[in-house]
């Protein structure tokens, strides 16, 4: 009785005194966009990191824009296709790809503009002039630079977040992990085929259950895809499921709801890894596109010193560029 | 003590034959996690385990006493028949809400508050703490024997000295027991609203970053580790505390 | 002419429990009520005591009508507080009954009243570290502290083992002796009412009517085996014929 209790408060006075201890250092909490947008309002929150349209719809309500995610990164990849090792046939990925690609070129058309900023507005349900103030912050591309691209994984690596080395997943090296995680090859059949013949349609597939994520306008092309006919034109059915994060739509990839999905880079690369979630990235999303938004009176990363930052998840695309911006100002994460 | 011995190490064999099922990871490589998130920052959030179990227990601290200042002075008045049969018909209609089916309501109450998240947790907590030691703490005073009341009439109680000298030291013990029970409850019921709710910190929020970042096993079992073992501080403690009424009315641990 | 229990009738719904109870007993005598368990021994203890109303009939002292305030009450049970130390269970009723004194005036009557029943040195112990017989003795000493006209005793030795209840006995009458308290006892024992009563009201089975009033003529110390002794509990016993009484 008399040890147990002298452990006991031992253990209390050490939890106390440990909890009281708080250097100055930045504390990340996670939040659902819209939530972000509230909670900077009333002040709970001093910044937040978040996709398209957020950043563009708290610079409209009085918020002020630090940073965008090209400032931290130029030209970071952010959000790819990624389809479960095993669930989707080669049909069905060469139609997605070429419904992806049309899709995103219709979006890079100057012509289409009017029509685009109508379909951005639909999707993430803002005002028109709200959604081209963040359209201009977003590139929509049809594949990540590679190299670019293994810098998440090089930056996950140095910060301890992965837990697990390739050579665990069962690669001999990094580039052959990367050669599989990265399958460039059918996305050059499709443009090699396009460019034989601009009227190209794979052959019809069957079903495809595809995620993406709420309101992330990031993730048009998906829309304009469906609203233009594309994806009507190569799959029978199309089933859409959708995600609060990227993370969500990794552990929907586990257990097995989905055959296809659009998300960040970031947390298809960390869930890969840590949880041996077989996918495989057969297209491009997007680069740039996400920005910090910060109250009034931050002036600069090292301003958020003692602050709290909210990031839409941990592991996902604005996680990753958040601690960038924070080793870069010479800031910890508590 | 022996069997204390054997118990572990049944405990530790089962546990490695699951490792070897390839089922949970190895007990020494989660001690050892254990051990160096005590003293050594955990990367993803920044904290060590102690800091998280210092927030989930700040929080916990502040429901429970928020819950006992309410339910021990009206857990003994419930030993008046007028105020019992007030209350007791009410008390058991909400007693099976579980804590955290005040999650919504509590969100919606506190939404103009300056931290909406930290009041619903304390919130939850006290809702959760509240019920269980309330209903101890009346049973136990409805449960004063009639002898003892008999013989403070004898000589000349009046209704006051009644509470005062016999119904509050006698149930002594039983709110003893009321504070042990609604702080497990408490201490389950924050560990489950820190997963639900954003909190930033504390044990159960530092698991559910753990499990979606992923690849943690260790360091999700080490989080249930350290809350298993505040809550059975917390009761062992208070149970000791318990046995020294040598009145009290047995109860389960 | 001190107490007098004038034709105490008492039916709990249907069950006639007394039915017409009378008898007297002067100024510091010590009186026995000996019956057939069950026949209502104690619900008459508590009307003297108001905690129990009478249907009829009434209980007097010195032709007042008999107060809650003027008697006291040692249980069957040692009924002790087990909260409160020895010395504390006394000031119990101090507490309760003379509210005037100061704690200190409370811890002295106390401590002399523990001193009588000759449990010098056992202030600070509590219930559960008293033996059986200690903790009656706490009871009547918490009884007497405040000074009642008169005390009533509801089988209080009946869970003591036979030693301890003859030991018990006598220390009775060694503070009975020096403080001379008008005494009432229930007892289902006959050979307990010889050995202490000055008289011996005998009761019937229910409902509970006096069968006798029966005067004790011996000088204390009584001894159990005398031919008189013998004959008083002969007299007691033929005259609860066909009850279950021990002897």
């Amino acid at each position: 009785m008399r040890k147990s209790t002298v452990i006991f408060l031992f253990l209390a006075v050490a939890i106390f005194i440990s909890g009281c201890a708080e250097e100055e250092s930045v504390k990340l909490v996670k939040l659902s966009p819209p939530d972000m947008l509230e909670q900077i309002k009333i002040g709970k929150i001093d910044a937040f990191i978040a996709w398209e349209p957020f950043p563009s719809k708290a610079a409209k309500s009085g918020q002020k824009i630090l940073m965008s995610s090209g400032d931290i990164w130029k030209n970071h990849p952010c959000c790819v296709v990624a389809y479960k090792v095993g669930k989707a046939d080669e049909k069905m990925l060469e139609a997605l790809v070429w419904a992806h690609v049309k899709a995103t070129r219709f979006i890079n058309d100057e012509k289409n503009w009017d029509k685009v900023v109508s379909y951005a507005s639909q999707f993430t349900g803002l005002d028109e002039e709200t959604v081209k103030m963040a359209l201009r912050n977003i590139k929509y591309v049809e594949y990540p630079d590679e190299k670019e691209f293994r810098h998440y994984y090089e930056f996950l690596k140095e910060a301890a977040i992965l837990k697990k080395s390739v050579k665990e997943l069962g690669y001999e090296s990094e580039d052959e992990f990367f050669e599989k995680f990265l399958r460039r090859d059918i996305y050059e059949r499709v443009v090699t085929k396009l460019e034989e013949n601009p009227n190209y349609v794979p052959e019809k597939a069957g079903k495809i259950r595809l995620g993406y994520i709420t309101a992330d306008l990031h993730h048009l092309a998906l829309y304009v895809a469906l609203k233009e006919g594309y994806l009507d034109r190569v799959f029978e059915d199309v089933d859409l499921k959708q995600y609060p994060n990227g993370v969500a739509i990794m552990e929907a990839f586990k257990l097995g709801e989905l055959d296809a999905a659009y998300l960040g880079g970031a947390p298809a690369t960390l869930k890969r890894i840590n949880d041996e979630i077989e996918i495989s990235i057969i297209a491009g999303v997007n680069n740039e596109g996400s920005a910090l938004v910060v109250k009034k009176e931050i002036n600069s990363p090292k301003d958020l010193a003692g602050k709290t930052v909210a990031i839409p998840g941990f592991g996902t695309v604005q996680d990753f560029l958040m601690r960038k911006v924070l080793k870069e100002g010479g800031l910890k994460v508590s | 003590m022996k069997q204390k011995i054997y118990s572990a190490l049944l405990f530790v064999f089962l546990w490695y034959l699951l490792y070897f099922l390839n089922v949970l990871p190895a007990f020494h490589v989660v001690v050892v996690t254990f051990l160096m998130l005590v003293v050594k920052a955990e990367p993803v959030l920044g904290k060590t385990l102690l800091q998280h179990a210092a927030s989930s227990l700040l929080r916990v601290l502040a429901g429970a006493i928020v819950a006992f200042s309410i339910s021990i002075p009206l857990g003994i008045l419930m030993w008046f028949s007028r105020i019992y049969n007030l209350l007791h018909p009410a008390i058991e209609v909400l007693r099976p809400i579980p804590p955290l089916a005040w999650i919504p309501l509590s969100y919606i109450l506190f939404a103009s508050f300056p931290n909406p998240t930290v009041f619903a947790q304390i919130f939850i907590v006290a809702v959760g703490a509240f019920f269980p030691s309330f209903v101890t703490i009346s049973d136990y005073v409805r449960g004063v024997p009639q002898e003892f009341i008999e013989l403070a009439k004898v000589f000349g109680a009046k209704s006051f000295d009644l509470l005062t000298k016999i119904v509050l030291p006698y149930s002594l013990p039983g709110i003893i027991t009321g504070v042990r029970v609604g702080l497990g409850v408490g201490w389950m019921s924050i560990i489950a609203a820190e997963m639900i709710a954003t909190s930033g910190s504390g044990l159960g929020y530092f698991i559910l970053v753990m499990y979606e970042v992923g690849g943690r096993m260790p360091e999700i079992i080490a989080g249930m580790a350290m809350i298993g073992l505040i809550g059975y501080s917390m009761n062992t403690l208070l149970f000791k505390l318990e046995e020294r009424f040598p009145w009290r009315l047995k109860s389960g641990t | 002419m001190a107490l007098e229990i004038r034709n105490v009738k008492k039916s709990f719904g249907n069950l006639k429990v007394l039915d017409g109870v009378s008898f007297e007993v002067e100024k510091g005598e010590f009186a026995c009520i000996v019956g057939e368990s069950g026949c209502g021994k104690t619900t008459l203890l508590k009307i003297v005591a108001g905690l129990v109303k009478a249907d009829e009939g009434e209980v007097l002292y010195d032709g007042k009508e008999l107060k809650t305030e003027d008697i006291a009450f040692v249980f069957q049970d040692d009924r002790l507080l087990p909260w409160r130390t020895a010395l504390e269970n006394v000031m119990f009723s101090l507490e309760m009954r003379m509210r005037e004194l100061d704690k200190k005036r409370r811890e002295e009557i106390a401590r002399s009243f523990l001193e009588l029943a000759g449990l010098k040195g056992f202030e600070d112990y509590y219930p559960h570290q008293l033996s059986g017989g200690m903790r009656q003795r706490v009871g009547i000493c918490r009884a007497l502290a405040v000074n009642p006209k008169v005390l009533l005793m509801d089988e209080p030795f009946a869970s003591l083992d036979a030693q301890t209840r003859n030991r018990m006995q006598l220390e009775l009458l060694k503070i009975w002796e020096k403080r001379r308290k008008t005494i009432l006892f229930v007892t289902h024992s006959v050979d307990e009412a010889v050995f202490l009563a000055d008289k011996v009201v005998i009761l019937s089975p229910r409902p509970a009517k006096v069968l006798k009033v029966l005067e004790i003529n011996l000088e204390r110390p009584r001894d159990r085996t005398s031919p008189e002794f013998v004959g008083y509990r002969r007299e007691i016993m033929n005259l609860l014929q066909g009850t279950s009484l021990s002897i």
